[in-house]
């Protein structure tokens, strides 16, 4: 009985709420929320990087602490929620030649040798970015994630250019070196339409003593 | 004494004339963004500001006794949205200027041209 008039009650007070937030004529109705809301994005763009010399290894060491170079970058991502997106870029770049003297010590004398290095930094960054604002087009965001450097390396001395003596030893070496470093970024998306949209970014790459690498980024893309 | 009596029943019709017209409701906020409504074409570009401080920005369908109809202006689109006149603060013909992107690319452009004459004048001034 006491179940009865609990479950009564409890009925009439359902019916109530939903009567009284039916919609009335003439009442405004609320935004409507985005059921259509793309779910991918994907683009491309350049970006100008400073990073630390000791990022590049021995690639490029000419003693000022920092390189300049740029990169071509290439980005997707998965929005889970207006709000939030899982991406990805690769970039590639930049790239070092460098040519060093090396002596070699024959018959009492020194011989300088030429060295040359070509490195290239291929760069892998997963992240999750918050993007704010709703449906609008214009979306700032940061982004956390990681940036993964690789670095490949080689070495190359040529014996016939040396006027030596002695036979010279040929060097042919390849090297990759690989490091991760915590990355933010911050930018924004700013649409010409509906869906294409112009993409500038600042993002640091961190490390011991603070930041390793920085990077000024424009790129374009679309939502689909 | 018929002075008096004349100017009293002077007023007296003045004041039974004035008295309804006083009395007469002014019209309502709500109904002066009907009228007002009323008066904008289909497809209209409006800005509306509503009393709880959001506003809508978007093109005017119909409009009817109690609200208007209005296509959202929004990346992603929506439904048309009904706002009732009397949730109205303001209403106001918007025009759509650039697109954000254009207006990105427009700056930056417009930074990098900066930054490349003050680099030249820079250089020219050290040489």
């Amino acid at each position: 009985m006491e179940i009865a008039a609990v479950a009564r009650r409890t009925a009439i007070g359902v019916i109530g709420v939903l009567v009284l937030s039916a919609p009335v004529r003439g009442q405004t109705s609320p935004p409507a929320s985005t059921p259509g809301q793309p779910r991918w994005d994907a683009g491309g763009g350049f970006s100008l990087l400073s990073m630390r010399d000791e990022d590049v290894g021995d690639a490029v060491d000419d003693g000022n602490g920092w390189e300049g170079g740029y990169q071509l970058r290439l980005d997707v991502g998965r929005y889970w929620t207006p709000h939030l997106r899982l991406g990805i870029y690769a970039a590639s770049g930049p790239r070092f030649r460098t040519a060093a003297l090396a002596y070699v010590d024959a018959n009492g004398r020194s011989f300088p040798t030429l060295i040359i290095t070509n490195a290239r930094l291929v760069t892998l960054a997963p992240g999750v970015t918050y993007q704010f604002r709703d449906n609008q087009f214009l979306h700032p965001y940061v982004t956390g994630g990681v940036q993964i450097g690789l670095l490949r390396m080689h070495r190359q001395r040529y014996p016939d250019a040396v006027r030596a003596p002695v036979p010279v030893a040929r060097i042919d070496e390849r090297q990759n070196t690989v490091h991760a470093r915590p990355l933010a970024a911050a930018g924004f998306k700013a649409y010409f339409n509906r869906r294409v949209f112009v993409r500038p970014e600042v993002l640091a790459g961190f490390g011991p003593g603070g930041i390793r690498q920085f990077t000024l980024h424009l790129g374009a893309g679309a939502d689909f | 004494m018929t002075r008096r009596l004349r100017l009293g029943a002077t007023l007296l019709v003045l004041l039974a004339f004035t008295r309804p017209m006083l009395a007469q409701p002014a019209p309502t906020d709500a109904e002066r963004w009907r009228a007002f409504s009323q008066h904008l074409e289909a497809g209209a570009r409006i800005e509306v500001r509503l009393r709880d401080g959001t506003s809508v920005r978007g093109a005017l369908v119909s409009v009817d006794e109690t609200a208007l109809q209005v296509l959202p202006y929004t990346r992603v689109e929506l439904p048309v949205r009904s706002v009732a006149f009397r949730e109205i603060d303001f209403i106001d013909r918007w025009h759509q200027g650039w697109m954000p992107g254009t207006k990105t690319l427009v700056a930056i452009g417009v930074g990098f041209g900066v930054f490349l004459t003050v680099a030249a004048i820079v250089f020219a001034a050290y040489d």
